[in-house]
């Protein structure tokens, strides 16, 4: 492994920072999509007025509503946490005036921002998929008994759309960068998903990128979910290669200023 | 044997010139320091020679014919790279990492580094837990890990107690005695200054306006002419004015 990758690796698994971020995004993802389906399945069952208002977001019961719940909470959670993340990490050397100290070395800084890049993508990923695996535990100790095939896929979707949503936060390392800091980033973040929440209601969520994952796993209905155009999709792979490629060349031309 | 030579060197921020045509030359087994009042222009001369700021004009080349670089270039500049979440050791075997020391002589080298600085006994603890001198010493270490040929340190002794500031002066012989670096300092403790330097160049307002000898009393007050006389301000009477009142002669 190049050095740039191992120094990376080695802040994200000791940063607090990017274990609770993390931790806590697969905990919320998994007891919030197994939590969803029990009040949904109660609502159904035993007229709960919260089981009947969880039931009307989510679709069918036990592990149908477990992957759909989960598939919805990761795609948006996973954007806004990796996105703070990634901005915390291309920007803290920023915050903390230590940039000069990644600058100037015999690693080029262009491949300690690629490994910065993607030791936040390895993690996130990884991070989802512990989510599922949770959630599947969980589900089972909640007497869900074992998920058939088609729902593992359901939970395999749902991974997807948080390794999107990931990809889809990097545009806000490169907002870290040349915003000197993860503050900007994270305002830029913010911004973006009230934007989405806006051209998802004027209907123009088909192709907006970021609205794109939650859609494709069922956020805004079947309909929707079909609606989604190969441009959207097309545009969530160039946006998340865009940012990846400009933070890379960004950090090839720092200086210290 | 590696010396630094910097020609006419330029850097401008905007409508303000930071340094305005500075030649200067850093020798091998030399301390050279590098004084001025603040905002003369020092640590942005420093950055451009570390590598981490590019001039608007002018050269920087070292001696060896090899390229400025971090590998033969250790520098101490702005806060110290010390990562709060990781441990001395693994700071330090990052800073080695990062400027290509064999991984197979990384352990050698943190731990050569961490004794030099005297904190060979924290390598288990969390940079986030160490005092500010201790978190300075941690940076000098990290500048040094990698055994570099020309050091350029920006106020080294910042938060350092007296122990601190005297082993970062055995260090920084030691390192121009014994190992032949050349090795550009600046700081505002003259009196330390002089203490390890073989030169002091004054830099004032971007320029370079004279070098004092380490040996010589009152460098702040020499200093301080200096600047003023780049100015055009004359404080020839100000200077030989006595400061204090002439104590009283004691009765026999």
């Amino acid at each position: 492994m190049s050095p740039a990758w191992t120094v990376e690796l080695l802040k994200v698994r000791k940063s607090p920072v990017t274990r609770t971020a993390f931790g806590a995004m697969a905990a919320i993802a998994a007891f919030f999509s197994v939590g969803a389906a029990l009040l949904a399945a109660r609502g159904t069952a035993e007229g709960s007025l919260a089981g009947a208002k969880v039931a009307a977001m989510v679709d069918g019961v036990g592990w149908s509503a477990v992957g759909g719940a989960f598939g919805q909470i990761v795609s948006v959670l996973w954007l806004l946490g990796t996105g703070v993340v990634a901005a915390w990490t291309c920007g803290r050397e920023y915050s903390d005036r230590t940039l000069g100290q990644l600058l100037a070395l015999p690693t080029p800084s262009s491949r300690i921002a690629t490994a910065k890049l993607g030791s936040v993508m390895l993690a996130s990923s990884v991070a989802a998929v512990a989510g599922a695996l949770l959630a599947l535990v969980s589900g089972v100790v909640a007497g869900m008994g074992p998920p058939a095939v088609g729902d593992l896929q359901t939970m395999g979707a749902g991974v997807l759309a948080g390794v999107a949503g990931a990809w889809l936060a990097l545009p806000f390392a490169w907002v870290g960068t040349v915003g000197r800091g993860y503050l900007p980033a994270v305002g830029a973040l913010l911004g973006i998903v009230m934007v989405s929440q806006v051209v998802v209601l004027l209907g123009g969520g088909s192709w907006f990128p970021w609205a794109v994952p939650s859609l494709l796993v069922g956020a805004g209905g079947a309909e929707a979910a079909a609606d989604v155009s190969a441009l959207g999709v097309v545009l969530v792979v160039g946006v998340g290669a865009a940012a990846w490629a400009s933070t890379v060349t960004t950090w090839s031309r720092l200086q210290l200023v | 044997m590696t010396s630094l030579e910097a020609r006419g060197l330029v850097r401008r921020f905007g409508d303000v010139t930071a340094v305005d045509g500075v030649d200067l030359d850093v020798v091998a087994g030399q301390v050279h320091a590098l004084v001025g009042l603040n905002g003369s222009g020092k640590t942005t001369l420093l950055r451009m020679l570390a590598g981490v700021l590019r001039p608007d004009a002018g050269v920087i080349r070292l001696t060896s014919g090899t390229e400025p670089s971090g590998a033969v270039v250790g520098h101490l500049i702005d806060a110290p790279a010390a990562y709060p979440e990781l441990t001395v050791e693994q700071n330090l075997t990052s800073a080695a990492l990062l400027r290509a020391v064999p991984r197979a002589l990384v352990p050698h080298a943190v731990t050569r580094a961490a004794t030099a600085l005297g904190i060979g006994d924290l390598l288990t603890r969390r940079a986030g837990g160490l005092s500010l001198g201790n978190r300075q010493r941690l940076g000098l270490a990290a500048a040094l890990v990698h055994d570099p040929q020309l050091v350029v340190l920006d106020e080294p002794t910042n938060g350092l107690d007296p122990a601190g500031v005297l082993a970062v002066r055995r260090l920084v012989l030691e390192r121009a005695r014994t190992a032949g670096c050349a090795i550009l300092v600046s700081s505002h403790h003259l009196d330390e200054l002089a203490r390890m330097a073989d030169r002091i160049t004054v830099l004032h307002r971007g320029r370079v306006v004279g070098s004092l000898e380490p040996q010589t009393p009152d460098l702040e007050v020499q200093l301080f002419a200096m600047a003023a006389r780049a100015d055009g301000i004359d404080v020839t009477e100000e200077l030989s004015r006595p400061t204090l009142a002439p104590k009283p002669e004691a009765r026999s």
